[in-house]
């Protein structure tokens, strides 16, 4: 009932209309007194007036309550069902608020038309419904539930004039990749009916496939906020709310959820893929072949035997990238830098619908989903600088030969060797990895860019051996805890002779790099044989926290024979025992190679994500501008140019970095998008970034009307097909009637002044 | 006569005496006297035989009789000297009866009360009979009668009258039935009876008793005291109207009541003026907002030319 005022609380002026009543009974309280004679005439002139006056009083008190009670009303600003203001206007102006769900489920095909189009097609035919009808002057405003703060058509007048403008509108609306958020657009739908209550009435119409994802949001707390409840308050604004159902029974539904690869991506190595592939359909689906496919080139296919309903298997592709840049060895001695070769490629994967049959459609109703993409920055190889403190004209003799002989085709390794002295004045920029064989001295300003370069996101790895000399090399590098390396070096100890040996103890925190290689044989690495090793001192407090010992030894003190730090974004790996295979038989052991290689990924980190961008996301890139321009132009996946400029990043933290940021926002589909950045020279370089669909939005179980309708207790809510929306009517638009009120209102005074007047004369 | 307002008459444009300078004036010799001389500097002829001189017959005349009352339009139809005779034409008796019952006392509040009025007026008829020598006697009621002063011409007389009408406190209900028929009877010789009231009484009741002086032959006026309020009922706010002779109140919006008041009043009036007028009694209205000499002097005059006229 307070619904029908926009200031109920204003009702409570209703109250004056006790004022007339009060004024009535004071005036009666207030009177003088006379002594009359002539009582007679008196009584006879009141016994004939009496009941007249009285009666005239009566109806002027009444006259002045009703007034007090019209300006009451009328402050309180009611509304009034259009069934009833109909009679005192000829049309109503009623606005039809459509929302369209433009996720992705809506492509659900059934036969052989999606449920998007029949939501359009629906659409359509209301909206010449409302074109046709004398009844209400119709006004339309459409939102999608893919960015419903704005409207594609706000507030248009359906005439038979503007219907095909409407029309037009509706058919260029394409579906979204991006899933639907019923309690955000419904919170939308709220605060827009709510901001436009002038005149007239307004009606929204849901258009929904009806997914459980979409009307029971999984990650939802609280169930007062889920879309299929917000729906009742906001029905109590309006005169009626409509979900029309345009979604299919079959939930039967295959989609790839992602495809990543597992290895840091480099050129000339194996790296091994997983796709996911999930199966959101109620039953099970058998032999479903998955395509494999980096950029045109000739697709993989593997075959998935059976995936239970709602359950989720991977399957493995394996690809080899090449090279950008043909082997083009570092000269150290060049004090030029060059820059790192980063090749971008098309990763997709695919269920092959073929393989499905004739139920193909059946199995996997959604297409849309079933494809998902990665894009692969491949650089050509992991810069790995080998330091030599005791070179050898002899390879074989040399402390690198072992850690060399990993940059092969197929390990991703790109290793320089440099001596003592070329590392005072190789760009540490050029190297992912440094590894110090035997050495024991730098320069100070060595040490410390050294030490900024490991913060930066640099690696050292130590691997003392006989030339280094312990006070040295911690002065140089330990300095009592200060320095870059965790350990403090005592003495040499074990067994020249290599009579006698000591083998790894592997700590039970298995690390990393050692992970592939317990995982293949568990006790190889117990059996690498080490005869003479660095004892060594380190701050017991540390380890555990910024400090792990992955590997010790056999020998009476536990030595320790692995030591891995983190220093700012850097690790800080260090051996207390050589690379060549004079103090220990692991270099040339065949677990040796796969842990080096796993140390080098472990230090260069895993494959990034940062090429996956979350669909509705934006894409977020740091820019040289000091190399390139600062405008950036982005094709997406519809080959649409945009361009956008970078602007310094808010946490540069200086006000003359070169580094600027750049952001494209909109990222609304599927796909593949590629940034272009144009260097000063004119050359062009790409990044590449891809962007799937969410997870779950492949789920295309059905919400039961049963369960809908459960909720829906306000009964201006209705749940129909698109068939019986046609019947559906609204029951009215409300209008404010405070002109009425004011004219009525004018009425019974000049009423009440009349009758007063007249009564009053006659008297 | 009957049935008409002799104050009607009074020439339109005379001064008189406002109420309220009178009311002014404490004594009420000095009113009677202002009174009095007032309306008779604005006569032509004295007004004192219009009372005291009452046409009896014609006798024949004889030497010695005063030439002043040979009545020459006979003598010119007849060639005869007839002398006109007049009864008591020189020993008149009136008797002023004054109500003072409470009613009376209406108007006391804001100025000049009916019973000021009535005392003023009756105080201004006696001074002028006792200006020709008649005889004024006086008797006051209510429902009872109050005082009685028999009549005489003396001029001590009047001043006791006068003295009486100005200690006089009205009191009591009014009633004329019993006050009458007692008066009535004990007025044995013919004269003039002059009726001070508000008659707020019934009329029939009223006619009876006014007929117990006709029926001795006397001359009644009935000098009928209404005061303005009860005429106009000027009331506007909420009142509550006591009565003073009855035990009885009435809270009421006296606007919603003012026209049937008043047709009530001139229903009242118009019978009494009916009764009046059967019983061949002169009806004068006294409102006490209307200037007292002003009234008596039109009355004066109407009864003069109604003398004339029968003669």
């Amino acid at each position: 009932m307070f619904s029908w005022f926009l200031n109920p609380w204003m009702l409570l002026g209703g109250l004056a209309i006790a004022s007339p009543i009060l004024i009535h009974l004071l005036n009666k309280r207030r009177f003088k007194i006379v002594e009359w004679a002539a009582m007679d005439f008196l009584f006879e002139a009141d016994k004939k007036n009496r009941r007249r006056v009285e009666i005239e009083n009566l109806i002027l008190l009444l006259l002045r309550c009703l007034a007090m009670l019209l300006i009451a009303v009328m402050l309180a600003r009611p509304f009034l069902p259009s069934e009833i203001t109909s009679v005192l206007q000829q049309a109503k102006k009623l606005e039809r608020v459509i929302v369209l769900d433009d996720s992705l489920s809506q492509q659900v095909r059934r036969d052989n038309i999606t449920s998007f189009e029949t939501a359009k097609s629906s659409l359509k035919e209301l909206v010449a419904r409302f074109a046709e009808s004398d009844k209400t002057e119709d006004w339309l405003t459409v939102m999608l539930t893919s960015d419903p703060e704005v409207p594609i058509v706000s507030n248009e007048p359906i005439t038979m004039n503007t219907i095909s403008t409407i029309n037009q509108t509706i058919d260029e609306i394409q579906c979204s990749d991006k899933s639907a958020d019923y309690s955000e657009t419904i919170n939308v739908v709220s605060r827009y009916v709510s901001g436009q209550r002038q005149e007239g009435g307004r009606a929204v119409y849901l258009f929904s496939d009806m997914r459980r994802r979409d009307w029971i949001p999984p990650n939802a707390s609280d169930p007062d906020l889920a879309p299929n409840r917000l729906i009742n308050s906001v029905a109590d604004a309006i005169e009626g709310f409509f979900v029309i159902d345009t979604g299919g029974d079959n939930d039967q539904n295959l989609s790839v959820v992602n495809v990543r690869p597992e290895n840091l991506l480099v050129a000339d190595k194996v790296i091994p893929f997983v796709v996911t592939v999930a199966n959101h359909g109620s039953s099970a689906v058998e032999q479903v072949r998955v395509l494999f496919q980096v950029d045109d080139g000739q697709p993989d296919y593997e075959t998935i035997p059976s995936i239970g309903p709602g359950e989720t298997r991977t399957v493995s592709f394996r690809h080899v990238f090449p090279r950008l840049i043909e082997e083009d060895p570092i000269d150290v001695g060049d004090s030029s830098s060059r820059e790192m070769a980063i090749g971008n490629y098309r990763v997709r994967a695919e269920i092959d619908r073929q393989s499905l049959g004739d139920n193909g459609i059946q199995n996997d109703q959604l297409l849309d989903d079933s494809a998902a993409f990665y894009a692969s920055r491949v650089a050509d190889g992991v810069r790995v600088l080998l330091v030599d403190g005791d070179p050898s004209a002899i390879s074989e003799r040399s402390e690198t030969h072992y850690l060399k002989s990993l940059d092969v085709t197929g390990t991703g390794l790109d290793a320089t060797v440099a001596t003592v002295t070329e590392l005072e004045t190789v760009s540490l920029s050029d190297f992912q990895v440094i590894f110090l064989c035997n050495v024991d001295e730098a320069s100070a300003d060595r040490v410390r860019s050294l030490e900024q370069w490991v913060r930066d996101g640099g690696a050292i790895v130590f691997m003392p051996g006989d030339r280094v000399r312990a006070r040295t090399f911690n002065e140089t590098f330990y300095r009592d805890g200060q320095g870059i390396c965790p350990l403090q070096l005592d003495e040499i100890k074990g067994d020249p002779t290599m009579a006698s040996w000591v083998n790894f103890e592997i700590d039970p925190q298995v690390h990393p790099s050692l992970q592939l290689m317990i995982d293949s044989d568990a006790a190889s690495l117990n059996n690498v044989d080490v005869f003479s090793w660095w004892t060594s001192s380190i701050d017991e407090s540390l380890v555990g926290k910024t400090v792990s010992i992955p590997i010790r030894l056999t020998d009476e003190k536990n030595s320790v024979a692995m030591v891995d730090r983190v220093l700012g974004k850097g690790n800080v790996i260090v051996f207390t025992f050589p690379g060549d295979g004079d103090w220990s038989m692991w270099p040339i052991s065949p677990t040796f190679p796969p842990v080096m290689l796993e140390l080098v990924d472990y230090l260069v980190g895993s494959a990034s994500e940062a090429s996956v961008v979350n669909i509705n996301g934006e894409i977020n890139l740091p820019v040289d501008i000091s190399a390139f321009e600062n405008r950036v132009a982005m094709r997406n996946p519809n080959n649409e140019k945009v361009e956008s400029v970078a602007a310094p990043a808010n946490d540069s933290g200086s006000a003359d970095s070169v580094i600027y940021q750049v952001s494209f926002e909109g990222i609304d589909r599927r796909g593949f998008y590629e940034v272009i950045l144009e260097r000063h020279s004119g050359d062009k370089e790409s990044v590449l970034f891809a962007t799937n669909v969410q997870a779950d939005e492949g789920q295309l179980r059905r919400m039961a009307n049963t369960e809908l309708e459960g909720d829906f207790f306000n009964d201006k809510v209705s749940l129909v097909t698109p068939e019986k929306l046609a019947e559906q009517t609204v029951k009215g638009g409300s209008s404010e009637i405070w002109m009425w009120l004011l004219m009525l209102l004018f009425g019974v005074l000049m009423v009440e002044q009349f009758l007063a007047w007249f009564w009053g004369k006659r008297r | 006569m009957a049935g008409s307002n002799p104050t009607e008459t009074a020439a339109p444009g005379t001064r008189h005496l406002d109420p309220k300078t009178l009311d002014k004036i404490k004594r009420l010799d000095v009113k009677a006297r202002l009174v009095v001389e007032g309306f008779i500097s604005g006569q032509h002829r004295s007004p004192y035989n219009g009372f005291a001189i009452e046409f009896a017959a014609h006798r024949e005349y004889s030497p010695g009789d005063d030439l002043r009352h040979i009545d020459w339009k006979v003598w010119s139809k007849t060639d005869r000297l007839y002398i006109k005779e007049y009864e008591e034409e020189t020993n008149l008796k009136c008797q002023l009866i004054v109500d003072a019952s409470k009613s009376m006392r209406y108007g006391e509040t804001t100025g000049w009360s009916k019973f000021d009025y009535a005392a003023t007026a009756a105080a201004s008829l006696a001074y002028m009979l006792q200006q020709q020598a008649d005889s004024v006697g006086m008797v006051l009621f209510s429902n009872k009668i109050d005082k009685s002063f028999k009549a005489s011409s003396h001029p001590s007389h009047l001043k006791m009258l006068l003295h009486e009408l100005e200690q006089t406190v009205p009191d009591d209900t009014t009633d004329v039935s019993a006050p009458f028929m007692q008066l009535a009877s004990q007025i044995r010789q013919r004269g003039m009876v002059a009726i001070f009231s508000d008659l707020f009484l019934d009329p029939d009741e009223l006619g009876e008793s006014l007929n117990q002086f006709r029926l001795r032959r006397n001359e009644v006026i009935v000098f009928h005291v209404m005061h303005a309020d009860e005429l106009n009922f000027p009331f506007q706010d909420n009142t509550l109207f006591r009565g003073m002779e009855v035990d009885a109140e009435l809270h009421t919006e006296p606007r919603a009541l003012r026209a049937s008041y008043l047709e009530a009043v001139e229903r009242y009036m118009a019978r009494v003026k009916k009764v009046c007028a059967t019983a061949g009694i002169d009806h004068v209205l006294l409102d006490t907002s209307k200037p007292l000499d002003g009234v008596l002097s039109s009355y004066l005059n109407f009864r003069a030319r109604s003398r004339r006229k029968l003669i």
